[in-house]
């Protein structure tokens, strides 16, 4: 028994923050470090997953891990979540420095030098696979009490650490590469499916894994070779048995994902896994990503059959030369011989399996390209473009831009091809390339790109934000800011450590597109340099256009959708109620605002008249989408963001505001308690001075602070003589429908 | 993908019956006029009436990429 079954204490907490290219907030499961908790679990180590699932700002997050009392932290690190993890893994330092801080995943697997020589805080990081080495390392600190400095892991692989001040490791990790394919040495690892440590309903979001590792040759990526070339499976009984398990907790269109790098690399294995599916008649959905050249149409047939519906293929270019270069289909070569003919065959194969694949009904295909790569012209880059957008084959497409990761076989001469990398404040997790050709904006970018789907979900939830019709969400901080503003400051930064939940969204709002360009990454370098609880940055910046102004993003400069209809439209109520029944117009991506007390009136008076319809419903389904709208929120009997607390507003004299129309309810660097005293200080003189206690709308009625600019007591009567409530409430809720389906 | 200059045409209803069919759509307004006569409002109906949707509705996987970070990020 370890000492945490006698102290109440918890061996191990797995953390795993959330990535901030990701829109979702919350403290979820991974199956990575679900595989160690059930491996560690087995061998009677208490450690569990720390899971949150709505947002949370820094302060509840520590506050909540420590209450478990863990001995040891263990962050699941990428490097999209680096700069969170090192924010949260600092703080539990602060507050408890008897807690051992670990690093695991692919970030530390990679940078452990720089974490571990930048990061006072973190005691060790894992290198590659874990469960084994991470079980020996809890194994050794127990018997020293948990006493870090006391320690001798000098028999543990895979690992780096600090003690006395000094780094210590044994970089080398063998631990999966000893074992043949065929001994199926990772069916040691219990399931974290079976074992109950993640949730069976869960599973579509975290997937299962049949095979570790990867063989290929591509000089652009990691995972061969931090698997050193080599594939460590589940017997295919493990793998059916989980899917088993798994399946009748999936509902509806939920797919389960097999998260192997390739799936299909050994086409045996993986038909031998389709036929138990069918043989034992199992109703899944799955996906996984595959090769052209690691399948055929027999095996497509099988995959079909047990319940594959979304194939994804990795592709990159269709330039054999450049395949050549990258490795992609053979090891890649210092002088490239003429012969091209395996990539030539690579090209036909993917044209060949991509139209079987549709024609025996497969729902989704996706392939991903990369362009920027070695050697690559613009119009090499642009032929790759236009061939996954002329195929009528592939539903969409993962438009990449090269990275080059440390690492990986391009990092040792990436120089000789032309690449520069520029480190953000000198951290090698976060980089910029600079490409010997200008990818980023003179290659055309397809609608059926991921980009234009990112950019439509991102205008969509910024809307959302921008109406402050915020979600039914418990959450401690602000999930959202909307800065108006071109600068980003030192002294911001430090205060949404306070105000901002974990990976809340950051809103950025530039006065044009000039500032936009010449800032965002000056401003993107504070807020990692200052440690910002969230890096979900979205920047906009405002264009005038005739009687309305439209708000664009950098991802319309990038994609060169600047067009109206493409682009978030903000409007005077009025412009929206004179175009209402023109055919052409379309309020999809409007946010309509009320400007003046004109606008007011008339806004209150298109409440009031479709109430008075007779059937209010159908006059709204029959009308066009209506747009969002900044002041509805007040004549509602709840649903505002004085009460839900969701957005901060912020202009550039750092004042903040939780309405468009309200009153300056604190500054930037105030604490979140004090913002939250004022805003209820306002609402209650507010309620005093109106008498809201006296009136029968008091239970109906948000009692808006600042229904500027109607006059408080325009609004006091309009509310309480009229049906206005109750069609705000009828649009809020049919707005459910646009959400749904647009 | 959707054509979004022609979504913002639509009504909602043009948009509930091309999604879930006249029939569907008929019997999900049907289902939320009954809800408001019974005097379901705010918040309620919001939730309501998303039920109804994912009830009504059988979204086919039109944006699902194996690419994209909430995926790759779990691995």
């Amino acid at each position: 028994m370890l000492i945490s079954q006698l102290q109440k204490t918890t061996d191990c907490i797995f953390i795993f923050p959330p990535c901030s290219e990701s829109p979702d907030s919350s403290f979820n499961y991974h199956l990575g470090s679900a595989y160690i908790i059930s491996y560690l679990n087995t061998q009677g180590v208490d450690a569990r997953q720390y899971i949150h699932r709505d947002p949370v700002n820094l302060k509840t997050c520590i506050a909540e891990i420590l209450g478990l009392k863990p001995r040891v932290a263990g962050f699941t690190v990428y490097d999209s979540n680096y700069s969170v993890a090192a924010l949260i893994a600092g703080e539990i330092r602060k507050s408890s420095p008897q807690t051992s801080i670990v690093f695991g995943g692919p970030c530390p697997s990679v940078h452990y030098g720089f974490i571990m020589n930048s990061c006072a805080f973190v005691d060790a990081c894992f290198i590659n696979e874990a469960e084994e080495n991470f079980l020996e390392f809890m194994k050794q600190l127990s018997s020293e009490d948990f006493n870090f400095d006391k320690t001798d892991f000098s028999g543990i692989q895979g690992i780096t650490y600090r003690q006395s001040g000094k780094i210590f490791g044994n970089h080398e990790n063998r631990t999966l590469r000893n074992h043949s394919i065929s001994s199926y040495y990772l069916d040691s690892y219990p399931s974290p499916y079976l074992g109950e440590i993640i949730p069976a309903t869960e599973a579509h979001n975290t997937g299962i894994i049949t095979a570790r590792g990867c063989n290929q040759n591509c000089i652009y990526c990691n995972c061969a070779v931090l698997s050193n070339r080599r594939i460590s499976a589940h017997s295919v009984d493990r793998v059916i048995s989980e899917i088993e398990y798994i399946s009748p907790h999936q509902k509806g269109n939920q797919i389960l994902t097999f998260q192997d790098d390739t799936f299909t690399l050994i086409t045996k294995r993986a038909a031998e896994i389709c036929n138990a599916i069918i043989r034992q008649h199992i109703k899944v959905r799955l996906a996984c990503i595959t090769r052209c050249d690691c399948i055929d149409e027999a095996l497509l047939d099988l995959m079909k059959e047990a319940g594959f519906v979304s194939l994804t293929f990795s592709l990159e270019s269709v330039n054999p030369i450049t395949l050549r270069r990258i490795g992609k289909v053979r090891p890649a070569e210092e002088i490239l011989s003429d012969n091209l003919e395996k990539e030539e065959k690579f090209i036909e194969n993917f044209d060949r399996m991509a139209a079987y694949a549709k024609k025996i009904g497969f729902q989704n295909i996706v392939t991903s390209i990369m362009v920027g790569l070695p050697g690559e012209t613009l119009s090499e880059a642009n032929r790759t473009v236009e061939f996954v957008e002329n195929n009528k084959n592939i539903d969409q497409y993962a438009h990449n831009f090269l990275k080059i990761f440390r690492g990986t076989p391009i990092y040792s001469n990436y120089e000789k091809y032309g690449y520069k990398i520029r480190y953000i404040n000198g951290n090698p997790i976060f980089l910029k390339m600079n490409y010997p050709v200008d990818v980023i904006r003179k290659v055309y970018i397809s609608p059926k790109s991921h980009l234009h789907s990112k950019k439509k979900e991102n205008d969509k939830s910024t809307l959302s934000i921008l109406s402050l019709s915020v979600k039914d969400i418990k959450s401690a901080g602000f999930t959202s800011i909307i800065l108006q503003s071109d600068h980003v400051s030192e002294k911001l930064v430090n205060w949404l450590k306070d105000v901002l939940s974990i990976n809340g969204i950051i809103i950025q709002i530039y006065s044009g597109e000039k500032p936009m360009k010449r800032l965002s990454d000056r401003n993107y370098e504070k807020l990692t340099r200052y440690s910002s609880p969230s890096l979900n940055i979205r920047n906009y910046f405002l264009k005038e256009i005739k009687d309305a102004s439209l708000l664009l993003s950098s991802e319309s400069v990038l994609l060169k959708s600047c067009e109206e209809d493409d682009n978030i439209k903000i409007c005077s109520f009025e412009y929206f109620r004179s175009r209402l029944d023109e055919p052409e117009a379309n309020f999809l991506k409007t946010f309509c605002r009320e400007t003046d007390y004109n606008d007011s009136v008339s806004a209150c008076s298109f409440l009031r008249d479709t109430g008075m319809e007779k059937d209010p419903l159908t006059f709204l389904t029959r009308k066009k989408i209506l747009p969002n709208f900044a002041s509805l929120c007040k004549w509602t009997r709840e649903n505002a963001n004085c009460v839900n607390r969701s957005t901060l507003i912020i202009n550039d004299r750092s004042e903040v505001r939780f309405c468009w129309q309200g009153n300056v309810s604190g500054l930037v660097g105030q604490p979140y308690r004090e913002l939250i005293s004022s805003l209820e200080s306002e609402m209650n003189n507010a309620k005093t001075r109106r008498k809201c206690d006296m009136c029968k709308e008091e239970s109906n009625c948000v009692k808006c602070p600042f229904p500027f600019p109607l006059p408080e007591m325009e609004y006091c009567t309009a509310k309480r003589i009229s049906n206005v409530g109750q069609t705000a409430e009828l649009i809020y809720a049919l707005d459910q429908v646009k959400q749904f389906f647009c | 993908m959707k054509d979004f200059k022609k979504l913002g045409e639509l009504s909602l209803l043009d948009i509930l019956e091309s999604s879930v069919g006249r029939e569907e759509a008929e019997r999900l307004l049907g289902t939320i006029q009954e809800a408001i006569t019974k005097g379901m409002s705010g918040d309620d109906l919001k939730k309501f009436i998303y039920q109804e949707l994912c009830r009504s509705s059988v979204t086919d996987i039109e944006v699902y990429m194996l690419f994209s970070l909430p995926v790759i990020i779990h691995r």
